[in-house]
């Protein structure tokens, strides 16, 4: 019998479960974005580098990369 | 008779003897993507006494960054072609409902710009700097490991660099490494530009304090 990929996802709660996936999956990665962030920071502290080596622009990009990730996690939260 | 040597103070009132000219130090800018920068502009360590000066500001050379910007290409455009892979095998996405499609279409996008930034992050936190006094290997992998190693200069023996395969030749880059007299252990500056010439400062370096 040949696999039906569409009965098998109606035989269980499946937007449920991806639902439940996907949240997880964006909540680790906010975890990892926000590590970044702050490794960045404490690199920063370490090594203090001119404004024309860019690192400003790097520290301003990671938390913005952050909140970016953050803001995809709340909009699966409610929209999916 | 020719005066072969005469005292300043006999010379005539109208001439003034010539100053002695120290050499300056010439001070480079930081870029973004610079790689080898003697006597840096603006860049100061943690912990760096008042009569410190950074002589050399290294990264790993440039052309070490290909293959993950080879990879983040790849990445980008892999949903592109994802459609053509699956018409192809006959299978379809249709059974995920189209909130999630956009979901995980933006997640994995974002994951493919944040491996990108990680890895440029990787090699823009990766520092060697040799100051007149110490040498400092500021290393970052994956993220989750960072290491800061320091070793005074007195202490630095052996030190040697090594260009392994073609392009460490033919780009000009490669392990400078140095081992440190004390604890026998090794400072490594990996894939460095212009290999030869850091050697040459560091002994210089070393040779000045002997």
């Amino acid at each position: 019998m040949p696999f039906d990929i569409v009965s098998f996802t109606k035989s269980f709660p499946f937007a449920l479960t991806m639902k439940i996936a996907l949240l997880t999956l964006i909540g680790l990665y906010a975890i990892f974005s926000f590590m970044l962030s702050i490794k960045i920071r404490s690199f920063n502290k370490i090594v203090f580098l001119p404004p024309s080596s860019g690192a400003v622009f790097i520290q301003v990009f990671a938390y913005i990369y952050f909140f970016v990730v953050l803001s995809l996690f709340f909009l699966a939260l409610v929209i999916v | 008779m020719p005066d072969i040597f005469s005292d300043q103070e006999n010379l005539p009132s109208n001439l003034t003897p010539v100053p002695v000219i120290k050499p300056t130090r010439v001070f480079h800018p930081l870029r973004m993507l610079s790689t080898f920068v003697q006597d840096p502009l603006g860049v100061s360590l943690i912990e760096q006494a008042a009569d410190e000066h950074i002589l050399l500001f290294i990264r790993r050379d440039f052309i070490t960054n290909v293959p993950w910007f080879v990879s983040t290409f790849i990445l980008l455009i892999a949903p592109i072609l994802l459609p053509l892979v699956l018409q192809s095998v006959h299978w379809s996405l249709a059974f995920i409902p189209q909130t999630f499609l956009v979901i995980i279409t933006l997640f994995y996008y974002l994951i493919a710009v944040g491996f990108a930034f990680a890895n440029f992050v990787t090699w823009f936190y990766g520092i060697g700097i040799v100051t007149q006094r110490r040498a400092i290997d500021i290393d970052l992998y994956n993220i989750s490991y960072a290491s800061v190693a320091t070793a005074k200069v007195q202490d630095l023996k052996d030190v040697r660099y090594f260009q392994r395969g073609f392009f460490q030749s033919f780009f000009d880059y490669g392990d400078v490494t140095m081992v440190v007299e004390a604890s026998g252990e090794t400072l490594t500056f990996e894939q460095t530009p212009r290999p030869a010439q850091v050697v040459s400062l560091l002994s210089s370096l070393i040779g000045g304090h002997e």
